[in-house]
């Protein structure tokens, strides 16, 4: 009785795909777009998201800043080869140079601590 | 004239005559001699004004050999108190002039006198010696007084701060009350220590050897450690005295004055991050470090040159006075022998018995190795040093530079020594022992099985590497708790002086004991 039921049941799906065959000739095709458009939506939205937390992690902050470090800092150096040429005095040159060391100083080589003892007695 | 007006004469004119002491000749001899008379020490060292001298008209009662018709006022040795940067302090001086400065009866109750003031009103006590020694003419009262003085030495040792400036001759059983102050400034080619004079030397032993080369300031100084500070000249060595109690309190009760400074607390220290070199062989200089943290680079050295291999000395941070206590890399490597052991234990006994907080600098590779040292007892010693540490009570801030291996990392402040903040540096090497001996013993079958040289050198090299990644560093310390922080070197300065306002108030007992039974 099961099986015969079950006979039943595949011949009735067999007969409702031939009929949508012949409603719809690009229903599958319009099904199985809509699925990967769908998937490939939470995967955008997936990546999107990814993106966004990383940026607040600050993961992005280095590569950025490093690119913008090394156009100033060439800009800084073809300026100050112009300077040198022109006649500045050594100590002109000596600030140039630690405004430099410490514009270009990587962010995190230093344990910072307050300097302040608050303890009063 | 009224016989007030008389008596008042007479009396003015008596003390001018005892200020002269032994005579216009005999000062001109001192002086001949480069040495300064005990008055003129006195003054240099006193404030302007301050002193008040006690007994000037105590005469000796002794009538052996003639005595009773040679009679000075004072009997060779001045006593008084007076104030030092407005600070109480007695003092006795040895003239010279007045019977070679020899001590008699009277002369040690004078000092005895003084000693006793000195600890009943919780008073530094200084004594400027210059002296031939007992007076042969009292005989047996003579020794009495030396032991009624070294009695009174015992009594204030760690109640007040005793200083002695030796500054002529001290020899025989005189020596004894320098050798139980606190500490002996000497001068320079007019001053001398020794138990029994050349002349006894080379009767005894056939020995030929002067009386600098015997007992001078050099010797002392740089030999045996007796002397702490030597002096070029008597004026430095008062100087010297002035100084020092800038950094040590009145007595035990007491802290010692804090001394405000411009120099900001919070100060970086650049420099100390570029000072370890990457060669773990490489020596740097300790003094470059210690210059960097302490309070416009003033730093009083102690022992200067003995036990060079260890660095003890007096500085302020953050106004506060501390005693410092750091490894000296350049010398032996900073191991720790016989002397160092000594040198430091004492120094951190003193600093301890005086309220004067501990700052540690540690670069100890261990103990220097070999039958010298074994058979001259540097387990001992050495225990002292460990004694020192433990039993002390003052705040104690430890910083570990660079390597600290085995039983020396123990004895040099540890945690465990009831150490209240340690502190290390990233380079900081806390271990058992370095790489290349642990490999040794850990791996020496596993090496030594390899019969290729390359090979095996590889493998030892891989060894070491992995055994520097897991020990040869602060965090394995870090992360059972063993040090309080690893912190960045240029900050040491600001760590330290914080964590000595943070112990200011620290309370710490030992065990109710009639006394402790210190290896000696």
């Amino acid at each position: 009785m099961m099986i015969l039921q079950q006979l039943g049941a595949v011949e009735r799906v067999a007969q409702k795909a031939a009929h949508m065959a012949d409603v719809d000739p690009h229903g599958l095709t319009l099904t199985l777009v809509s699925v990967c458009v769908v998937f490939g939506a939470l995967l955008l939205l997936y990546r999107a998201y990814h993106l966004i937390g990383n940026f607040f992690n600050g993961k992005f902050a280095g590569r950025h800043k490093g690119k913008k470090d090394e156009e100033q800092a060439a800009a800084i150096a073809v300026a100050l080869d112009r300077y040198i040429n022109e006649e500045c005095g050594g100590e002109e040159q000596a600030a140039i140079a630690a405004a430099l060391h410490l514009y270009l100083e990587e962010e995190g080589v230093h344990d910072l601590e307050s300097g302040i003892i608050t303890i009063r007695r | 004239m009224s016989k007030q007006t008389e008596g008042i004469k007479a009396l003015v004119e008596r003390r001018n005559g005892a200020k002269l002491g032994g005579g216009g000749k005999r000062i001109e001899a001192q002086h001949a001699k480069g040495k300064l008379t005990a008055r003129e020490r006195l003054a240099l060292l006193l404030d302007e004004g301050s002193f008040e001298e006690y007994d000037m008209f105590k005469q000796h009662r002794c009538t052996n050999f003639g005595m009773e018709k040679t009679k000075f006022d004072g009997d060779g040795v001045i006593t008084g108190q007076g104030t030092i940067d407005g600070r109480q302090v007695f003092v006795f001086a040895q003239d010279f002039t007045v019977s070679g400065g020899s001590l008699g009866e009277a002369h040690a109750q004078k000092i005895c006198k003084v000693m006793d003031m000195a600890r009943e009103n919780g008073a530094p006590l200084i004594g400027l010696n210059d002296s031939g020694g007992a007076r042969i003419q009292e005989g047996i009262c003579s020794l009495a007084g030396f032991g009624e003085i070294f009695e009174r030495n015992i009594l204030g040792s760690g109640v007040i701060p005793q200083i002695s400036g030796i500054f002529g001759p001290c020899a025989g059983g005189a020596v004894y009350s320098p050798a139980l102050t606190d500490f002996n400034i000497m001068v320079q080619d007019t001053s001398y220590m020794f138990l029994t004079g050349p002349a006894v030397v080379k009767s005894v032993t056939g020995e030929t050897v002067t009386q600098e080369e015997l007992g001078g300031a050099s010797v002392h100084a740089s030999k045996s450690g007796v002397a702490h500070f030597s002096a070029a000249s008597e004026q430095e060595g008062i100087a010297t005295i002035r100084t020092l109690l800038s950094f040590i309190p009145q007595n035990y009760r007491q802290k010692a004055p804090d001394l405000p400074t411009s120099d900001p607390v919070g100060r970086v220290s650049d420099a100390l991050n570029d000072i370890i070199p990457d060669n773990p062989n490489q020596a740097y200089d300790m003094y470059g470090v210690i210059g960097q943290i302490v309070d416009d680079g003033a730093f009083l050295e102690v022992h200067r040159n003995w036990a060079r291999n260890i660095i003890v000395g007096f500085a302020h941070i953050g106004g506060k006075s501390v005693g410092i206590v750091a490894n000296q890399p350049k010398v032996l490597a900073g191991v720790l022998d016989i002397n160092a052991s000594r040198k430091a234990a004492r120094f951190v006994r003193f600093c301890d018995a005086f309220n004067i907080p501990l700052v540690t600098l540690v670069d100890v590779p261990g103990f220097l190795c070999g039958t010298q040292q074994e058979y001259g007892g540097i387990i001992t010693n050495g225990a002292k040093l460990l004694y020192a540490y433990g039993e002390a009570t003052v705040p104690k801030v430890t910083v570990t530079l660079r390597k600290s291996y085995g039983g020396a990392h123990i004895v040099m402040s540890c945690k465990q020594l009831r150490g209240d903040v340690n502190y290390a540096w990233p380079s900081a090497n806390i271990a058992v022992m370095g790489a290349s001996g642990a490999v040794e013993i850990l791996c020496s079958k596993e090496i030594n099985a390899i019969e290729d040289a390359t090979q095996r050198n590889a493998v030892r090299d891989e060894k070491m590497k992995e055994y520097d990644e897991l020990f040869c560093n602060p965090y394995q310390a870090a992360s059972y708790g063993y040090i309080e922080d690893v912190i960045e070197p240029r900050n040491t300065r600001f760590r330290i002086a914080r964590a000595l306002v943070q112990l200011e108030n620290k309370k710490q007992d030992v065990p109710a004991r009639k006394h402790d039974n210190l290896p000696l």
